[in-house]
C-alpha cells in the first residue's frame, strides 16, 4: 500500500522551453536549462511512498526535495504529470485536481509538517499551546476545556514541559521549539507527517533526542513519514525506504540499507561514501 | 438620489465663498455615488464580505469617519431625515460637524436627534438603544473593516482565509486571551461570523450591541474609508459572536458591588448601554451611553437626578 | 525430507563502481536449497562472496541475476530478487532475519526495546513486544542485569546474543548467520551454538557462514562450496 504515488511529476520555475527535460536533470549535471534558463526543480518523478513507513528523501541542495514535499504537502500547486494520495478511506485522490482549499483541508486534518525552522511552522507571538489549538481548532474542536486538554497531551507526550504551555515559544530551546512544531503536527492526528531537515539546525545531542522521539512516536502511531534530509545519518536511523534525488530527478529507490550498503547509482556511491 | 444642483451661480463677482461654488448633491458626482452604492449592494448581497471601492477624498480627513460619510452621502436623498450619533451622542464633535456636513451639501435632507425619526443613522462605535426599524438605514463608520488584521498581517494571506472560511486563528486569538485572563475579555469590535459564513468585525460597537445586530430588521451599512471597504448585514440575517462552547460570548453586565444592575443616573435606566462618567468632585456614575435614548426616557421615566451633571459639549457649537 | 524454504537459482552478484570504472563479480551462478529444520552452510576462502549471498537473498545487496524462491507461510512463493521493496520488508519483519556479526541499533536504546522493535514494526501494542522482548532475552540467556542498558556498553558476546535475540523474536521461518560467533569467547560460542540446534530442531531453516571449520561441520547437514575467488575486470 502506498499512500502516495507519483507520475512524471513535473515543476518548472521559468519561462520553459521544449527542450528543457531532455537538458537538465542528473544526466546533464544541472536542472536550469541551458536554452532558456528556466529551473527544472521535479523532472519526471516517478516515486510511490509506501503507508505506514518513513521514506528517506535524500539529496543535496537543489535537488528537487523540498519541491516535492511542498507539492505533495499541499502549499505548490504548479507541477505537471500526476500525484495520487491515498486518504484514510482507502479513495485515491489526484492532488492536482483540487482546488486550493480541498488542498487546505488535506494539509490541515490529515497531514503534518515540520519545518526546519520553527519560524516557519510556528507563531512566536502566541503562547505554545496556542500554536498546537490552531490545528486543534481546524478540525472543528470549539470546546476551550477540550482544547486545552489536547494540548496538554500532545505537548507531554512530545516532551515539552506543560507548566510552559503558556509561555510563547520564542523563549524554547531550539529542540524544544521541534517540539513543539512535532506536537502541532500530531494535533489533527494526521496520517502522513511531512519532515523537512528538522533536526538540521540542531546541537548533535538534541538532534538525537528529537529523532529518539520521532522513531518512537513512529512505532506508536503508524503513520506515513516523508523525510526529507541531506544528512544520511538521519535518513539511515529513521528511514526504512529512500529514494536519492539529484537535479530534480529521483536518480535511486529501494530499501535504505540496500541503498547504504550496495548503492547503484553513480552520484549515491559519491554520496555514501562522502558521508562514511 | 438627485442631479447636480447649484447654490447660487455667481461666479461672476470673483467672490469665492463657499456658498458660491456649483457641488453635486452629497458632495460626490454621481458616478461615484452610483459606485459606492453599487458597492453596498454587492455588500448586501454577500452578508460580512469586504467589498472593494475606490474611496473619494472628503472635506474631512481619514479616519474622522469618510467611509460612513461616503456611504450616506451616496444613499441620502432630499426627503430623507438624518441622524448622526459618535459613541451614542449626538452632540459630539465629530457627529455635530458632520451632521452639518451632510446638511449643506444635501438640501432638502432633513436631520433629527430623534431614532424614531430618522431615515439613516450614521454611527461611530454604537447601535441606537431604539430598535431601528425596517425602513431604516444604520450607517457605520469603520476604522479596520479586517477582524484578521489582528492575527494575519499579510493582506492577500487573509483574502485567502476568508476565501476558504478558515478562521481558527480568530479562536486562537480567543484562547490566547481566555489563557491570560481566564475568560473572554476582548471588548470592542468583538468577532462575529455573518450568516454562517463570513467572519467579519461589528465596527468597534460594544458587546452590548453585538446581539442586536443579529436578525435586526433595518440594514447595516459599513464604511472603511481610509482602508477602502464597505461591507453589510442585511436585515434579518444571522450574525454569532465567535465563541467556544464553554467560554461564552456574553455582553457588559454593569453590576455593582452587591450584584445589581447598575441604573443610568440620570433617566433610571437598567436595560442600556452606560458609560461611565467623571463627576466634578471625582467620584464616578454610570449614566446612558445613548443621549437621545436617555433624553427620551428621563422625559418619560422620572426628572433629572440631583448631583449628575447635565450633558454639555465642552466646546460650543 | 522436510519443506524447502528457499530455492536459490544462478543468483549472481555483480558490484560496479562508478568512481573507479570497474566492475566485478562477487560471486556468479550459485544455486542452494535450504529446507525447513536444517542448516545449509556456505564454505569457501575468504572473500569468495559467502556473506555477500547471504545479504543478497536478504536483499540487503540488490543481486544481478537469477532466483531466490521463497516459500512463505502463507504457502506463496516469492521471488526475492524481484520482490518490491514493500514485500520484502515485510517478509524480512516477519519471516526472514539476518544476523551479521555486528549490531546494528539505535544509540540510546534499551536491549530490551532493541528486541522488541521488530515486532513493534508490525503491528501489536508497545507492552506486548516489550513482554515479549523479555521472554526472549530469557531464554536466550542474556543476565537480567543488562535488560534496560543499551547494547552499546555491553561485551561483543553480550551485543551477539541481543543481536540474536532481534532475530528471534518474531519467530522466523529462516535464519540468515553472517559469521554471529566471529567475536565471541568460547563460552559465548558455545551458547549461540545451542541455540541454533534449539532453532533446528524447532524447524526453522538455517543458511549461514560460520569461519570456524568445526562448528561448521558440527551444525551443517549440507555444505555448499562457494569459489572461484573474485573475478575483476575493467568495465
Amino acid at each position: 500500500m502506498t499512500v502516495f504515488e507519483t507520475q512524471n511529476l513535473t515543476r518548472f520555475y521559468g519561462v520553459r522551453c521544449p527542450r528543457c527535460l531532455e537538458k537538465t536533470g542528473a544526466a546533464a549535471g544541472t536542472n536550469i536549462c541551458p536554452d532558456c534558463g528556466t529551473v527544472v526543480a521535479l523532472n519526471n518523478v516517478n516515486l510511490r511512498v509506501p503507508k505506514g513507513e518513513i521514506l528517506g528523501v535524500i539529496g543535496e541542495s537543489g535537488s528537487g526535495k523540498t519541491t516535492l514535499l511542498r507539492y505533495l504537502y499541499g502549499v505548490d500547486f504548479g507541477a505537471t504529470g500526476s500525484a495520487l494520495y491515498r486518504n484514510p478511506s482507502g479513495e485515491m485522490i489526484e492532488l492536482g485536481e483540487l482546488d486550493p482549499a480541498q488542498r487546505r483541508r488535506l494539509r490541515d486534518r490529515e497531514f503534518g509538517i515540520v519545518f526546519q525552522n520553527p519560524h516557519q511552522g510556528l507563531n512566536f507571538r502566541i503562547s505554545a499551546g496556542g500554536n498546537i489549538a490552531e490545528r486543534v481548532l481546524v478540525s472543528g474542536e470549539r470546546n476551550y476545556g477540550n482544547i486545552r486538554e489536547r494540548a496538554t497531551l500532545l505537548l507531554d507526550r512530545t516532551g515539552v514541559p506543560t507548566r510552559r504551555m503558556d509561555e510563547s515559544p520564542a523563549g524554547f530551546s531550539g529542540g524544544m521549539q521541534q517540539r513543539v512544531q512535532i506536537a502541532r503536527a500530531l494535533a489533527t492526528e494526521p496520517c502522513v507527517l511531512f519532515l523537512d531537515e528538522v533536526t538540521t539546525s540542531l546541537d548533535l545531542s538534541v538532534q538525537a533526542k528529537i529523532l529518539d522521539l520521532i522513531l518512537e512516536l513512529h512505532q506508536r502511531t503508524r503513520l506515513s513519514i516523508l523525510l526529507v534530509t541531506h544528512d544520511i545519518g538521519v535518513a539511515r536511523m529513521l528511514a526504512s525506504h529512500c529514494i536519492v534525488m539529484r537535479y530534480g530527478q529521483v536518480v535511486e529507490t529501494g530499501l535504505m540499507d540496500q541503498i547504504l550498503e550496495d548503492p547503484q547509482h553513480a552520484y549515491t556511491q559519491e554520496l555514501i561514501g562522502a558521508s562514511l | 438620489m438627485t442631479d447636480t444642483f447649484t447654490q447660487d451661480a455667481s461666479f461672476n463677482d470673483g467672490e469665492t465663498s463657499e456658498a458660491s461654488r456649483q457641488y453635486s448633491y452629497g458632495l460626490m458626482d454621481e458616478a461615484a455615488k452610483k459606485e459606492i452604492r453599487r458597492a453596498c449592494l454587492r455588500a448586501v448581497a454577500i452578508p460580512g464580505y469586504q467589498v472593494p471601492f475606490a474611496s473619494r477624498e472628503m472635506p474631512i480627513a481619514r479616519g474622522f469617519g469618510t467611509g460612513g460619510l461616503q456611504i450616506t452621502l451616496s444613499i441620502i436623498g432630499p426627503g430623507d431625515t438624518l441622524k448622526v450619533i459618535d459613541q451614542g451622542s449626538d452632540d459630539s464633535v465629530n457627529a455635530v460637524s458632520l451632521r452639518s456636513l451632510i446638511e449643506k451639501v444635501c438640501p432638502g435632507a432633513n436631520t433629527t436627534e430623534d431614532s424614531d425619526e430618522a431615515t439613516i443613522v450614521q454611527t461611530r462605535h454604537r447601535i441606537p438603544e431604539t430598535i431601528l426599524g425596517e425602513h431604516q438605514v444604520l450607517v457605520f463608520q469603520v476604522p479596520y473593516p479586517d477582524i484578521l488584521g489582528g492575527v494575519e498581517m499579510n493582506e492577500e494571506r487573509r483574502v485567502q482565509l476568508h476565501g476558504e472560511t478558515d478562521y481558527a486563528k480568530l479562536y486562537v486569538a480567543l484562547y490566547e486571551d481566555v489563557v491570560r485572563n481566564g475568560r473572554i475579555t476582548s471588548g470592542a469590535g468583538y468577532p462575529v461570523e455573518v450568516n454562517r459564513h463570513y467572519a467579519m468585525t461589528p465596527s468597534p460597537i460594544p458587546r452590548w450591541d453585538v446581539p442586536r445586530l443579529s436578525m435586526s430588521h433595518n440594514l447595516n451599512l459599513f464604511g472603511a474609508g481610509r482602508e477602502k471597504k464597505i461591507f453589510a448585514v442585511p436585515p434579518y440575517t444571522e450574525v454569532t459572536p465567535i465563541q467556544f462552547s464553554d467560554q461564552r460570548f456574553s455582553v457588559e453586565s454593569f453590576l455593582d458591588r452587591n450584584g445589581e444592575r447598575i441604573a443610568c443616573a440620570r433617566c433610571g435606566s437598567t436595560g442600556s448601554f452606560l458609560d461611565e462618567i467623571y463627576l466634578s468632585d471625582g467620584a464616578t456614575t454610570f449614566m446612558c451611553s445613548d443621549t437621545e435614548y436617555c433624553r427620551k426616557n428621563a422625559e418619560i421615566v422620572s426628572p433629572v437626578p440631583s448631583g449628575a451633571v447635565e450633558f454639555r459639549s465642552p466646546i460650543p457649537l | 525430507m522436510s519443506a524447502t524454504i528457499l530455492e536459490v537459482r544462478n543468483l549472481k552478484k555483480r558490484f560496479t563502481l562508478h568512481e573507479t570504472q570497474t566492475s566485478f563479480d562477487a560471486f556468479d551462478n550459485v544455486s542452494l536449497t535450504v529446507r525447513a529444520g536444517s542448516f545449509t552452510g556456505l564454505v569457501g576462502a575468504s572473500g569468495a562472496g559467502k556473506s555477500s549471498i547471504l545479504k543478497c537473498i536478504y536483499r540487503r545487496y540488490l543481486p544481478s541475476g537469477g532466483n531466490c524462491w521463497f516459500h512463505t507461510t502463507d504457502g506463496e512463493i516469492v521471488d526475492l530478487v524481484t520482490a518490491s521493496d514493500q514485500r520484502t520488508l515485510e517478509l524480512r519483519r516477519k519471516e526472514i532475519r539476518f544476523v551479521s556479526q555486528f549490531l546494528h541499533t539505535l544509540p540510546r536504546q534499551s536491549a530490551r526495546k532493541a528486541v522488541a522493535e521488530p515486532l513493534i514494526q508490525s503491528e501489536i501494542t508497545p507492552e506486548d513486544a516489550l513482554n515479549q522482548a523479555t521472554a526472549t532475552l530469557e531464554r536466550i540467556g542474556l543476565p537480567q542485569r543488562l535488560w534496560d542498558l543499551p547494547p552499546a556498553t555491553f561485551s561483543g558476546g553480550e551485543r551477539q546474543l541481543v543481536n540474536m535475540a532481534r532475530a528471534l523474536i518474531v519467530r522466523p521461518r529462516l535464519l540468515l548467520l553472517d559469521e554471529p560467533t566471529a567475536s565471541l569467547d568460547p563460552a559465548s560460542t558455545r551458547k549461540m551454538v545451542e541455540e541454533i540446534a534449539r532453532l533446528k530442531a524447532e524447524g526453522v531453516a538455517l543458511l549461514g557462514v560460520f569461519h570456524d571449520p568445526e562448528l561448521m561441520d558440527a551444525l551443517a547437514e549440507e555444505k555448499i562450496h562457494v569459489g572461484g575467488g573474485v573475478t575483476w575486470e575493467k568495465a
